[in-house]
């Protein structure tokens, strides 16, 4: 009965606010401002933390495994409490750590493509629909500047193949030139000396350093060794003379290099201006 | 700005062209690969005695070989056709070194066994096939225990080639535990974990073995005396004492290079600190102070440098000393913080050559302690180990080429099981289980040289 009663007391009280506009409003404010304290009553309380309710880690675990471990020694072991004491003090001294910075950069063939610009365009938030028109423009003024990204991107991508392209056809031609093509090349260049010859210290490096694999005895040596041989080639690349100018001091290894630079035979053919001429092959491990 | 382009070429094109030295054009080949050495172990010849010492034989020196990791021991089928009878019984005069060559055998090492009336003897030829030489030749006598005079002479072997003597005649120490709920006992054994050898017997643990530098005594903590101290036990007269035995906890003592005093750390209150004693007698003096735990301290073998791990900045970390002497006692006059990385950073072994700092470090992330190797100045860190339990405490071989650790891995597992041994090359390939009796094995220590005739 009762609470028949206060039902229809509570529809009377509905009706009679309904009827009152001012009343209403007054109502609605308080129940607004009931609800705000009420959430923040009940986030101070901690009680709406599940949807971060993953576990904290816990950043003196290792510390807290070692106590554990010392006890557990200690329970077995008799282990004095003096190092139980000082590892448990040592979280106190702690110093704030800084959070951890990662910043990605794609290292392309021609350079550092920094990949930000397209992010930062779909972040822009698109201001409040008041006006059309000028929502419309500056739709249109996001996709211009989408699509121009787009086109610069093809763009480089296009530039990158070609480079790539070249560079393949520079590596299929720059290797197995015959000895006549080398020699036309070399001839064709004449007058450019020195660089023809760090070209040419640059092909010898890398046609002998192919084979320079030496036992793993040498690495436990050191690098004290240095042997250095002295040789002449044909223009053709092959070794017409081949002696030990300086030597390391162990007979092996100066043997050793020079079997090595024999199974580099035929050596690249050397340019116009260098046949005749002596290399001077300096080893070391 | 096309001038500065051009002025930027042109100097960098004069660095880049060869370089002529007395007319000749000088070209400098370095970085090489490294592969292991191949080795022809003929079959041992037999004049007397009995035959499967001389196979026994053959094979411990095979397996030595191929251990150390500077070889590959070739099958005897690709060189069977070339003749060893007078190459065995005379030597270099009788080498045809060019057919060794051409089977791919770089260093040849000959055995015949002969009978003597005092006991079998074992004769040894090493050849270094690419200079056509005998670089070892030796005559064992009393061979009926084959396993000395095979590693003594790989010990030579080595000394030879790669100008260090071998490790075949090393021992290592660590701490081990029979069973379940053992107290921890100090034990000894061979380099690869062969003839192991109790050290410890009281039922306290003992903790934390270390070399002297000359390889006759082991420095040990050991709680017998009821708080933990330092202890010295003498190899050759198999007696121990006490060497620092101060109220408070005295661990993890060190010898510096001349073997004449000991750093080790020691308790006082809530705050540990480094302490140097002589080996004699006398006073501890501080060594490291600072706030929090500073423990592990280990001295470079070239004597430069003291590292050890410190906690004065909240997380241990490494940190790095230069060294001072003074009449011989070292004093640490610089330190500087080698690591930020890693949450927990311990247990720093040098490289014999003081080129190398390996240690331990707790990656979170994983929850794991993983080997890592860095540079003495904290650069170029590498890992050495992933997805193997916990890996801790390294220790490098007297050459540097290989680092004994303990993992709590079982099998292939990555799991945290009961620590055994493990040897590993220093670039963390290789890894594999010293094979030791015990339940647990755990903080390796890799002896020094020992010298022989």
């Amino acid at each position: 009965m009762t609470s028949l009663a206060r039902l229809s007391e509570f529809k009377l009280f509905c009706r009679e606010l309904i009827l009152d506009e001012n009343r209403l409003f007054k109502f609605f404010v308080g129940i607004s401002i009931a609800a705000h304290l009420m959430i923040a009553l009940v986030s101070l309380t901690n009680l709406f933390s599940w949807s971060v309710n993953l576990p904290m880690p816990n950043e003196w675990g290792i510390e807290a495994e070692l106590a554990m471990d010392m006890t557990s020694e200690s329970s077995k072991d008799t282990l004095s409490n003096a190092k139980e004491a000082e590892e448990i003090l040592v979280p106190k001294q702690i110093l704030p750590q800084l959070p951890k910075t990662v910043e990605v950069e794609e290292n392309d063939d021609l350079g550092v493509v920094k990949e930000t610009v397209p992010d930062e365009l779909s972040k822009v938030k698109p201001p409040p629909a008041l006006d059309p028109g000028k929502d419309q423009e500056l739709e249109e003024k996001k996709r211009d500047a989408a699509v121009k990204l787009k086109k610069q991107e093809a763009i480089d991508r296009l530039l990158k193949e070609k480079a790539r392209e070249n560079q393949k056809f520079a590596d299929v031609t720059s290797s197995p030139l015959s000895d006549s093509l080398q020699r036309r090349k070399a001839q064709l260049a004449v007058g450019s000396g020195g660089s023809e010859a760090s070209n040419y210290t640059a092909q010898i490096y890398r046609s002998i350093r192919k084979f320079y694999v030496i036992p793993e005895t040498y690495r436990v040596r050191g690098d004290s060794l240095t042997a250095q041989i002295k040789m002449s080639i044909s223009p053709s690349g092959a070794i017409l003379v081949m002696e030990v100018e300086n030597s390391s001091g162990e007979t092996g290894f100066d043997q050793l290099v020079m079997d090595i630079i024999r199974k580099a035979e035929p050596l690249p053919a050397p340019p116009t201006e260098l046949i005749g001429k002596q290399l001077l092959m300096s080893f070391n491990p | 700005m096309k001038w500065i382009s051009f002025f930027f070429g042109t100097i960098s094109y004069l660095f880049s062209s060869g370089v002529f030295a007395q007319g000749m054009l000088v070209i400098n080949i370095d970085s090489p690969e490294f592969r292991p050495m191949a080795v022809g172990i003929p079959e041992f010849k037999v004049e007397g005695g009995d035959p499967k010492i001389a196979k026994d034989a053959a094979a411990e020196l095979q397996r030595i070989l191929e251990f150390c990791g500077l070889f590959r021991v070739i099958n005897p089928v690709a060189f069977n056709h070339i003749p060893t009878g007078e190459l065995i019984s005379q030597g270099e005069s009788k080498l045809n070194a060019a057919a060794w060559k051409q089977v791919g055998v770089e260093t040849l090492i000959t055995g015949v066994l002969k009978s003597d009336p005092s006991g079998p003897v074992l004769e040894l030829r090493a050849f270094d096939i690419i200079k056509g030489k005998e670089i070892a030749g030796k005559r064992y006598s009393n061979a009926a225990n084959y396993v000395p005079p095979i590693r003594k002479f790989g010990d030579r072997v080595l000394k030879m080639l790669t100008g260090k003597p071998g490790i075949f005649t090393t021992k290592i120490v660590f701490v081990g535990r029979q069973k379940k709920g053992d107290s921890k006992q100090i034990y000894m054994a061979d380099f690869d974990g062969g003839n192991l050898e109790q050290i410890t017997a009281k039922a306290t643990p003992h903790l934390s073995p270390s070399w002297s530098p000359d390889g006759k005594s082991i420095l040990y903590t050991s709680f017998e005396t009821g708080d933990p101290n330092v202890f010295l036990y003498d190899l050759e007269k198999r007696k121990s004492r006490i060497i620092a035995g101060e109220k408070g906890l005295d661990s993890g003592a060190q010898f510096e290079k001349s073997g004449k005093y000991l750093v080790y750390s020691h308790a006082v209150g809530g705050d540990t600190d480094l302490y140097l004693k002589s080996k004699e007698a006398g006073k501890a003096l501080d060594f490291v102070k600072g706030p929090g735990l500073d423990v592990d301290p280990v001295f470079s073998p070239d004597g430069k440098y003291l590292a050890w791990v410190s906690a004065r900045f909240g997380n241990p970390h490494l940190f790095r000393g230069d060294l001072k002497w003074t009449n011989g006692v070292p004093s640490v006059v610089k330190d500087e913080r080698l690591t930020f990385a890693g949450w927990y950073n311990a247990t720093p072994a040098w490289s014999h050559d003081s080129e190398k700092l390996a240690f331990a470090s707790y990656d979170k992330e994983i929850n794991r302690f993983d080997l890592f190797m860095m540079n003495p100045d904290g650069r170029k860190l590498e890992r050495l180990t992933l997805r193997s339990g916990d890996n801790e405490s390294p220790s490098f071989a007297p050459n540097s080429q290989l680092i004994l650790f303990h993992s709590s891995r079982q099998g292939t597992a990555d799991v945290k099981g009961a620590a055994s041994l493990y040897v590993m090359y220093r670039d963390g390939s290789n890894q594999r289980r010293l094979n030791i009796p015990l339940y647990e094995a755990q903080t390796p220590k890799w002896g020094p040289f020992v010298d022989f005739d």
